[in-house]
């Protein structure tokens, strides 16, 4: 039986959206309106069979409130985007935080994780399982949530609802430090980067097909799935090499991800829809803005001229 | 009479005034002094070329400099060479050709002259040595 069947899906094409456009993001609230949030969905809907959101704030409820106005044909994986409720001395950027923050952080949580249940139920139809949160236990994380509380929000949900449940991170973290997390989840969803990691294209896909065996090993009967893989087309050289991000490189290793994933049904979100300006430092050129297979305006890059024929 | 000036690719991302004043947009690239190995060259330099052509409002870009040294030291992973130079030289005729991309290859001749600010690769660039012979026979 394909592990997909457990989740109650089929393999289709996957990918991560978050709307923000230029001026917009979601640290001061400033979110896109409905008709910028459909006009994405209409694109996406072209190609897509499931969306990954990242937050069940008011981002969320215009993505559900597009695809159910509009009929949609897309499933969504609805996340938590859960805040530092520990400090984290290895975060490169820093993650010190004052105890009231961190207070005020477990109680946020506490809030979202009430809220991803309540859109579960309202759009039972659309949001095929929930994540608890995202990149919030690798090493150099600046929201660190400890992982018995991850569970906790885990046993919560499910006893609340039936949507599957899952946990996006970081392929490290999984083999060993998430094995008590891992038992309490319906799936295990996994984030993989060789160009984060300084590996050159044409040893790209092998990397990730080595992070994603690493967990697959590891948990021989939890179904596996990416959340996320993707490749930057601009860098200041920052953690990439300014040479390794580009539009023909970002086209290669979609193109042979998708394939891969393909023949392998392993269901799999490429990292992302749309160049999101809000992300990372205010250098035009910084890495994290530019991970988009559309500008930030919506106009396609080369990878989608490559795609064109078999997405 | 189309009036432009040269400069390197991303100046004309950072200064949009200069592609308003510009009739054409002439960019030189040069993924050598940016590190680049020399397999992913032609790719990054395209990708150059790409950027300029985003930010260039529909005016014609041409390259008006480009090329890979066949001597001298490595830049960071960059790495001069005859298989990488004439590579580089061939990779990037064949797409200007298949694209209809107007270049000016860097350089005709080895300049001899050149050793000074850009280090022993600088002599190293021609097609031609300092004599007027084709380096690549």
């Amino acid at each position: 039986m394909n592990y997909l069947d457990k989740l109650g899906i089929s393999h289709g094409n996957a990918i991560c959206y978050s709307g923000y456009r230029e001026g917009q993001s979601p640290l001061d609230h400033s979110y896109p309106s409905f008709i910028q949030v459909m006009e994405d969905l209409k694109i996406l809907a072209e190609q897509w069979q499931y969306l990954r959101i990242y937050d069940c704030s008011r981002h969320a409820d215009l993505v559900l409130e597009a695809i159910r106005y509009a009929k949609l044909d897309l499933k969504v994986m609805l996340g938590a985007d859960v805040a530092a409720e520990m400090n984290n001395p290895a975060c490169p950027w820093g993650a010190e935080y004052p105890e009231a923050q961190l207070i005020a952080n477990r109680q946020a949580n506490d809030r979202q994780i009430e809220r991803m249940i309540e859109l579960a139920n309202e759009y039972a139809e659309i949001i095929f399982s929930v994540s608890v949160g995202n990149e919030a236990t690798v090493e150099w994380t600046d929201h660190m949530v400890p992982v018995e509380r991850l569970i906790s929000f885990v046993k919560k949900i499910k006893r609340k609802i039936r949507t599957p449940v899952t946990f996006c991170e970081n392929y490290v973290p999984w083999t060993q430090k998430l094995a008590p997390l891992a038992d309490e989840l319906d799936f295990i969803s996994l984030h993989t980067y060789p160009v984060w990691e300084y590996q050159p294209i044409d040893r790209a896909l092998q990397y990730t097909r080595g992070n994603f065996e690493s967990v697959v090993q590891y948990y021989p009967d939890k179904p596996v799935v990416i959340t996320e893989a993707g490749w930057t087309t601009r860098s200041n050289g920052r953690g990439i090499e300014p040479w390794n991000a580009s539009q023909e490189h970002q086209a290669y290793y979609c193109k042979e991800l998708i394939n891969w994933s393909r023949e392998n049904q392993i269901l799999t979100f490429l990292f992302e829809a749309f160049d999101e300006p809000w992300k990372g430092s205010p250098d035009p050129h910084e890495p994290e803005k530019h991970w988009g297979i559309y500008t930030v305006d919506r106009k396609p890059k080369l990878v989608m001229k490559e795609l064109e024929s078999y997405l | 009479m189309p009036v432009a000036y040269v400069d390197a690719y991303f100046l004309f991302e950072q200064y949009p005034r200069l592609v308003e004043a510009c009739d054409v947009i002439l960019i030189n690239c040069y993924p050598f002094w940016e590190s680049c190995p020399a397999e992913y060259a032609p790719a990054y330099m395209r990708e150059m070329y790409r950027r300029a052509q985003a930010v260039a409002n529909g005016k014609k870009v041409i390259i008006s400099e480009t090329g890979w040294p066949s001597r001298g030291e490595a830049y960071g992973e960059a790495v001069p060479g005859k298989e990488n130079a004439i590579n580089y030289f061939i990779e990037t005729c064949r797409w200007a050709e298949k694209e209809g991309v107007e270049i000016f290859y860097f350089s005709s001749f080895d300049e001899s002259w050149k050793t000074g600010d850009e280090g022993d690769v600088g002599a190293w660039w021609g097609l031609w040595d300092q004599h007027g012979k084709l380096k690549y026979f």
